[in-house]
C-alpha cells in the first residue's frame, strides 16, 4: 500500500501546489484548517515553504535554490533586503539578531521567521532578479551542487553547461516532481572534487581514457550516496564511463529509473542509497544500458586521488575549501569568505553584495561548506577589499576552528533536532581560538555539527563531528553531544568513529582541547588532523582524552526540555498575525 | 566501528532510558535508546531498542527489534500500564 504522503503527493503537488498557497496567503494562516495543516505543509515544502517547528505555529522557514551555488549580480542583494524586512522574528537570537540568512551545505539560502502572508510578496521581489524557491524541498531534486568557481577555475571538464541543463531540462521538469523522496545530483568538473560527488544519489566525476593515443574526458558514474546517521553511504562506482554529450541524458534516465521503481511504501528505507542497496549496481548498469540508445564503456581512469576538497591531505596538495583568495584562469581572482556555522546578517548579506558589485562583477557564489565567494576581482581590487570591515570579520585568512565549521539548523527551528547547533559551535568555535594554540602550519580543523543523526551539518565527514544528543548530569537533562572524528571526503571517503558520547554540551570545549593538544603534541611533521587519526587509531585518542568543563559557558545547556525557542524564557507568543500580534489574543 | 544502528532524533521515544544486555555470567549496563514506531509495509508494530555504541564492551554493536501486531503491541501497552500503576503503588508505599 502507498504511504499515505504519496496519496498527499498524488493529489496536488509540484507547480500546482504554488497557486493554493497563494490563497492561503491571501486569506492568512488561520485559513487552513487545522486537520489540513499536515497534508499542506507537506505540499508547501515542494515550494520551499517549510513550516516551522512546535511552539511557532504560523512562522515559515523559506529554502531558496539556484544551480550550482550561483547567484547573479543582484541577487544576493535582493535575498538581503528580504532577510531584513520579512524574516524578523518575535525573538532575537542571542548571537545574530533578528533578519539573517543561513548559507547550507547545498550551496543554497535558507530564511526563517517567514510569516505566510508575505510568501507572495517575497516571490515578487526575488523572482524578479531570478530568484526562485521552487523544487528545493519535499520529495524532489534538490539543488544540484557543483564546484561553486565552475568556468571561472581550472577543470577538467567543463562542468557549468552540464549543470545548467541538468536544472533546465530535469530538475524544471514538472512531470518529475514527485519522486519517492528528496534526490540529490552532483556533477564535479575540477581537480578538487568540492561537489562532493560520493555523497549524491547520482554524482558525475570527471575521468578520461584513451582512445589510440588520444586522451579523451568525461564522467564516470557514482550512485547512491548520502549521509543521515542510519545507515550512510559513499556513492558507489556503477563502472560507466559517459562523454561530455551523455551526460545529462544518463541522469535524466537515472532519474526516470528511480522515478519509476523507487519504492513509495516505505520512507524509512526508500532514499536512492537503499534502492541502490537492494538493486545492486550491476543491475542497475545493466538497466540502465537498456533504456539508453548509446553503447555503454567502463569506467574511466578518474582523478580522485587528486581530490583535495575536504580530504584531509595537507595543503600543498591542493586547497581543502574555497576560504582564501584564488586566481581564476581569466586572471581576474575569487575571494571566499569565512562565515562561521554560516550565518549572515541581512545587513551583512546586503554589505556583501555591495562589495561583490563594487570590486567585482556582483556574482556571489555559495560553496558546500556554508561559505560566500566573491567573483572576479581584479589583482589590484585585492588589497582594498580585504580591508573592508566585512572580510575583516568573515576574514578569508580565519583561524582553522573558525574556517572549519558548519552546522545545521538545530532545535532553533527544526523539529527533528535534539540540541540547539548554531550559537553553541560559534561559542565553541570562538572558545577554541582562544584556547588553542595550533601551529601555522594547520589550516584544516573541520569541525560539523548536526542536532541529530539525521545529519544534515554533515558530521560524519568532518574531523571532529557532532551530533546532538541528551545526557543526565547533576540529575538533569542536559543538551550533549556525541564526540567522533576521523571522517572525510577526498579519494577515499570515511565515516567518523565516536571517541566519547553523550558529553555534556558544557564539556565539549575541553574535550576538544585535549584531543586538539594531542594532536599537536603527536603528530609527525606536517601531518593533518585526519592523517594523524589514521595512524593513532582511534582507541588510543579515546583512552588519552575525557569530557571537561572550562570557563566555556554553554547559551542553552538545559534546553534539552526544548521550550519554543532554546533561548526564550517566557512563553510563545505564536501563532502570531505578520505584524507579530498574537492570534489567541483577539479570540 | 561504532556507529549508532537506531536514528536518534526529537521523535525518539526514549532518547536516554537506563538498560543492559546480560549473559549467563555477565551484564553490560549502559546508556539505551528505545523507539515505538509502525511498519508501514508489513502493518506491524516496531520496538527497538540500542546500548550506547561506547558502552558495550561484551557484544557487537547493534540494535534489537520486536515485531508486534496490532493487537499484540496494545496487550503489552495495557501490561505496561499495569505495571506502570503497580510501580507507582511500591513508590507510594515506601
Amino acid at each position: 500500500m502507498a504511504h499515505k504522503k504519496e496519496d498527499i503527493k498524488g493529489e496536488l503537488y509540484g507547480d500546482e501546489v504554488r497557486e493554493k498557497l497563494e490563497e492561503f496567503a491571501e486569506s492568512g494562516w488561520e485559513s487552513i484548517p487545522a486537520d489540513e495543516r499536515e497534508e499542506w505543509f507537506t505540499r508547501f515544502k515542494f515550494w520551499g515553504v517549510f513550516h516551522q517547528r512546535s511552539g511557532q505555529e504560523s512562522y515559515f522557514m523559506m529554502r531558496l535554490t539556484n544551480c550550482g551555488g550561483v547567484l547573479e549580480p543582484d541577487q544576493l542583494r535582493a535575498i538581503g533586503q528580504v532577510a531584513r524586512e520579512y524574516a524578523t522574528g518575535p525573538i532575537e537570537n542571542p548571537e545574530f539578531g533578528n533578519g539573517y540568512i543561513d548559507f547550507t551545505t547545498r550551496q543554497s539560502i535558507q530564511l526563517h521567521w517567514i510569516n505566510l502572508e508575505d510568501v507572495p510578496e517575497i516571490w515578487e521581489k526575488l523572482e524578479a532578479v531570478g530568484v526562485s524557491s521552487r523544487s528545493s524541498g519535499g520529495d524532489t531534486m534538490r539543488n544540484i551542487s557543483g564546484c561553486p568557481v565552475a568556468g571561472k577555475a581550472d577543470e577538467i571538464i567543463e562542468s557549468r553547461p552540464i549543470l545548467d541543463e541538468i536544472q533546465e531540462t530535469i530538475r524544471e521538469d514538472d512531470d518529475l516532481c514527485n519522486m519517492p523522496r528528496k534526490f540529490n545530483i552532483s556533477v564535479s568538473g575540477c581537480r578538487q572534487g568540492c561537489a562532493q560527488d560520493s555523497i549524491n544519489d547520482i554524482g558525475l566525476e570527471p575521468a578520461w581514457k584513451l582512445d589510440d593515443g588520444e586522451k579523451r574526458t568525461g564522467f564516470n558514474v557514482r550512485v547512491g550516496g548520502g549521509l543521515g546517521g542510519r545507515e550512510p553511504r559513499r556513492a558507489r562506482p556503477l563502472d560507466l564511463f559517459v562523454p561530455r554529450e551523455k551526460a545529462v541524458e544518463t541522469v535524466r534516465e537515472f532519474v526516470e529509473y528511480y522515478h519509476e521503481l523507487g519504492n513509495r511504501e516505505n520512507r524509512s528505507n526508500n532514499r536512492a542509497r537503499f534502492f541502490v542497496d537492494e538493486h545492486g549496481t550491476e543491475t542497475i548498469r545493466d538497466d540502465l544500458d537498456e533504456r539508453l540508445e548509446f553503447e555503454f564503456e567502463p569506467a574511466g581512469r578518474d582523478f580522485r586521488d587528486e581530490y583535495t576538497y575536504n580530504a584531509g591531505k595537507p595543503r600543498e596538495e591542493g586547497p581543502h575549501d574555497h576560504v582564501g583568495v584564488y586566481e581564476q584562469r581569466d586572471g581576474l581572482n575569487y575571494v571566499g569568505l569565512s562565515v562561521p556555522v554560516g550565518r549572515l546578517t541581512a545587513k551583512e548579506a546586503i554589505a556583501l553584495a555591495d562589495l561583490a558589485a563594487e570590486y567585482g562583477s556582483g556574482e556571489v557564489r555559495l560553496t558546500r561548506r556554508q561559505n560566500p565567494i566573491i567573483m572576479d576581482v581584479p589583482d589590484e581590487d585585492i588589497a582594498p577589499l580585504l580591508s573592508e570591515p566585512l572580510l575583516e570579520e568573515h576574514t578569508p585568512e580565519p583561524s582553522p576552528f573558525v574556517r572549519g565549521g558548519q552546522a545545521c539548523t538545530g532545535t532553533e527551528f527544526c523539529s527533528l533536532a535534539l540540541t540547539e547547533t548554531k550559537v553553541r559551535l560559534t561559542q565553541t568555535l570562538r572558545w577554541l581560538r582562544n584556547n588553542v594554540d595550533v601551529p601555522d602550519d594547520v589550516s584544516q580543523i573541520k569541525i560539523h555539527y548536526s542536532g541529530c543523526t539525521a545529519d544534515c551539518g554533515q558530521a560524519m565527514t568532518a574531523d571532529i563531528g557532532l551530533q546532538g544528543m541528551r545526557a543526565r548530569k547533576d540529575g538533569e537533562m542536559v543538551e550533549a553531544l556525541d564526540v567522533g572524528i576521523g571522517g572525510g571526503i577526498g579519494e577515499d571517503p570515511s565515516f567518523i568513529d565516536w571517541v566519547h558520547q553523550r558529553v555534556p554540551a558544557d564539556e565539549v570545549p575541553g574535550l576538544l582541547k585535549q584531543i586538539l593538544e594531542a594532536y599537536v603534541a603527536h603528530r609527525e611533521g606536517e601531518q593533518t588532523f585526519r592523517e594523524w587519526v589514521d595512524q593513532m587509531g582511534v582507541e588510543a585518542i579515546i583512552d588519552s582524552t575525557e569530557p571537561m568543563e572550562t570557563d566555556y559557558e554553554d547559551p542553552c545547556l538545559h534546553d534539552a526540555k526544548q521550550s519554543w525557542y532554546p533561548f526564550a524564557d517566557d512563553e510563545s507568543p505564536a501563532p502570531t498575525r505578520p505584524d507579530g500580534t498574537p492570534i489567541s489574543a483577539d479570540d | 566501528m561504532s556507529k549508532r544502528v537506531l536514528d536518534v532524533t526529537a521523535y525518539t521515544t526514549f532518547d536516554y532510558l537506563q538498560g543492559s544486555a546480560a549473559g549467563v555470567d555477565w551484564e553490560n549496563e549502559g546508556i539505551m535508546v528505545l523507539n515505538v514506531d509502525s511498519d508501514e509495509e508489513s502493518g506491524v508494530v516496531r520496538l527497538s531498542t540500542e546500548l550506547d555504541p561506547l558502552d558495550l564492551e561484551r557484544t557487537e554493536q547493534h540494535a534489537d527489534h520486536v515485531e508486534l501486531f496490532p493487537d499484540q503491541a496494545r496487550t503489552l501497552a495495557s501490561k505496561l500500564r499495569e505495571a506502570a500503576d503497580r510501580a507507582d503503588m511500591e513508590v507510594d508505599d515506601d
